[in-house]
């Protein structure tokens, strides 16, 4: 009988009868490079027209995936993502394939080896699969329940040495770091300085955030330094971002930087005109430490000013309503600051 | 800041081909012309490179609907250029890529097969090795706006993740926020220039070893991950109560194998032409019980088992048979 091919679901399509054709001098395996008989069909409707398996049937085997598409064939997901999530979970992996090699012969040598090892090894029937499938989700639902998913990069503490430059002294105090979001003298002026995102802020997603106020000139982001610059179109979607942003509910002192909350984490924005953020990484990476100080001593000025303004409030006789508002907000306010603290003690950890 | 491409209006056509001569070569760069592949042979290998591309592709202009079914086919490669000569007639998409469309990982945005590994000096279709999102861009001229030039050209293509420009080293390392949105901008970006002199080079950039950016990259994959598990279990009912169903009919040796009832009776078996070219193979689907018919016994009467369970499932007007299709298909 014929070796069945190892084929997920969608790969083979909606007809249940399908019709393969052999290609005439079989293909190289993508994994391990050795030749294969490589089949042709047309299977699926959504995408493409003709499938065709790359794969060779020891490597799928080995890997648990599809000949075609190369993703798990129980769980129809990327194989990268199910060595994560079963590392995640600390369940041992039997279908890690250590393939590192770049070199050709030491791949093909690897896959003979596969070969070797599944030949001895007796096929599991649907049912078994099929049970042993289900076991490995209820262990990782125990775990995602019980919260017990380790993280395995937790970012390490890094030691800066050397002393600052004067080129890179001058270029962090020309820095708007005291900047406000009070309309600037200069009528010209319609960039903003954005500062306090961490490394893995999506550009888009600031991006994003301000094409809400109207169109923008370009944007300049640096994630070494933890900052960079968004220039508007016009002055009046300026204007409009400024004014949105200190009526957002989070900034109460409008002599600093507005704070925004962009993809859960705290950023500040001023208005500031484009400077050069360092010219390598070194420069860029002591810009971030002054970064995180200065998101730092605005977050405590802000909790100092907040904590002043509750006592005022709850010390004057107001109407009962007018209490509970002031609570309300103030609930809301701590929860900020205690967010934005998160992200700074996150921050200076790096 | 991907703008919003209007699909209403039909693809402009990006090239007539009444004004293609049959003649028509690319600027010299060898000495001696394949007719077969179109290209220069011989000389400076790197010239070619060196060579500015006549068309460029306006996402904003070009873009419209084209005879291809929005999230059935693929990305026309030449739109990508800028030189489609087909226009509304393609058969491909004429837009960038979305996050929703279907893919198939061992394939590019335009359907053409990845290979295993990258090629020595990085440029081509890329591996399927792992996902690289991020493209190096080779060839820029520095400037004092560069990093905004760069940003401003290149988000055209794509949502950008990050971006960093090394002016020193003459050149910059583009993220995307999807694979797809990296080989479309590789392909629209290449061998283009930012200002007048400049020819860029856009490849796709190795690995990042810097243990800072890898970190990152691990905790993507591992929420991607911990996303995709919770919607498993999400799942995991459906799961379970097709596996009962399945249990009776003992038609599956393995998994990929199993015949959906919905499938069934959507597309109806069509009957098989009998195949005369010896080169044609019917490969068996079906275990050997069921081969002995045109349709099959065994499948034969679980088709008519699915049309009555269709049936009731008619009456009471349950669709029980969505949630088992959705477990298929949960990619």
């Amino acid at each position: 009988m014929e070796e069945q091919p190892i084929i997920c679901s969608s790969c083979l399509g909606e007809n249940s009868h399908v019709r393969m054709k052999r290609h005439p001098n079989g293909e190289e395996c993508r994994f391990c490079t050795r030749p294969f008989t490589a089949l042709r069909w047309s299977g699926d409707t959504r995408v493409g027209k003709m499938k065709k398996t790359v794969i060779c049937e020891s490597c799928a085997r080995a890997r648990n995936c599809c000949q075609c598409c190369s993703v798990d064939i129980d769980y129809q997901i990327p194989l990268d993502l199910r060595d994560a999530a079963l590392k995640l979970a600390g369940i041992a992996n039997p279908y890690s394939v250590e393939n590192t090699s770049k070199n050709r012969e030491v791949k093909a040598i690897i896959g003979d080896k596969i070969e070797k090892r599944l030949k001895n090894e007796e096929t599991e029937t649907a049912e078994e699969k099929k049970e042993k499938m289900r076991d490995i989700l209820t262990k990782l639902a125990q775990k995602l329940g019980s919260g017990a998913v380790a993280n395995t990069s937790m970012p390490k503490e890094r030691t800066s040495g050397g002393s600052t430059t004067k080129e890179l002294s001058k270029t962090i105090a020309a820095l708007p770091f005291g900047g406000s979001l009070a309309l600037p003298k200069n009528n010209e002026d319609r960039s903003f300085f954005v500062f306090g995102f961490s490394a893995d802020m999506p550009q888009y997603k600031l991006s994003e955030f301000f094409e809400t106020h109207g169109k923008i000139e370009s944007v300049r982001i640096v994630h070494k330094a933890k900052c960079g610059y968004v220039v508007f179109d016009s002055r009046s979607d300026a204007d409009k971002c400024a004014s949105a942003i200190s009526s957002n509910g989070l900034n109460s002192n409008l002599a600093t930087a507005g704070l925004i909350l962009v993809n859960s984490q705290p950023v500040r924005v001023s208005w500031g005109n484009s400077q050069p953020l360092g010219r390598n990484n070194d420069e860029q990476a002591k810009i971030a430490q002054v970064v995180t100080k200065v998101m730092k001593q605005l977050a405590e000025r802000d909790a100092l000013q907040k904590g002043k303004r509750t006592k005022k409030l709850n010390g004057s006789h107001s109407t009962k309503r007018q209490k509970l508002e002031s609570q309300e907000r103030t609930d809301k306010e701590t929860k900020e600051v205690k967010q934005s603290y998160k992200a700074l003690s996150r921050d200076l950890e790096l | 800041m991907v703008q919003q491409i209007d699909l209403s209006k039909p693809a402009r056509l990006q090239v007539d081909p009444d004004q293609i001569q049959d003649d028509d070569k690319p600027p010299q760069t060898g000495h001696t012309f394949n007719v077969w592949y179109l290209q220069w042979a011989g000389g400076d290998p790197t010239a070619r490179d060196q060579t500015k591309l006549k068309f460029r592709l306006d996402v904003e202009k070009d873009s419209g609907y084209t005879r291809a079914k929005d999230g059935r086919s693929l990305i026309c490669l030449f739109y990508s250029r800028g030189c489609c000569y087909r226009g509304k007639d393609c058969l491909y998409l004429h837009r960038p890529p979305k996050p929703e469309d279907a893919r198939i990982a061992t394939q590019d945005c335009f359907g053409r097969d990845k290979t295993g590994d990258y090629r020595d000096d990085m440029s081509g279709v890329g591996s399927l090795s792992r996902v690289n999102k991020t493209l190096y861009v080779g060839g820029i001229i520095a400037t004092d706006k560069i990093h905004e030039q760069v940003s401003k050209q290149f988000l055209e293509y794509g949502a950008i993740d990050k971006l960093k420009v090394l002016p020193a080293k003459k050149c910059a390392f583009v993220s995307f926020r999807l694979e797809a949105e990296a080989q479309f901008t590789k392909e629209a970006m290449d061998r283009q220039s930012l200002g007048e002199n400049d020819v860029l080079t856009v490849k796709w950039a190795n690995e990042d070893m810097n243990p800072e950016a890898q970190r990152l990259v691990q905790q993507e994959i591992e929420a991607q991950a911990i996303e995709t598990v919770k919607r498993l279990l999400g799942s995991d009912d459906s799961l379970s109560r097709s596996t009962k169903r399945h249990k009776p009919s003992k038609n599956a040796s393995q998994e990929q194998e199993t015949v959906d009832e919905s499938q069934i009776f959507d597309d109806i078996p069509r009957e098989e032409v009998a195949h005369d070219h010896s080169e044609i193979e019917h490969i068996p689907i079906e275990t050997s019980e069921s081969r002995d018919g045109l349709i099959g016994k065994a499948r034969l009467k679980l088709l008519k088992e699915a049309v009555t369970r269709y049936k009731e499932a008619q009456k009471t007007k349950a669709t029980p048979f969505k949630s088992l299709a959705t477990e298929y298909t949960s990619d």
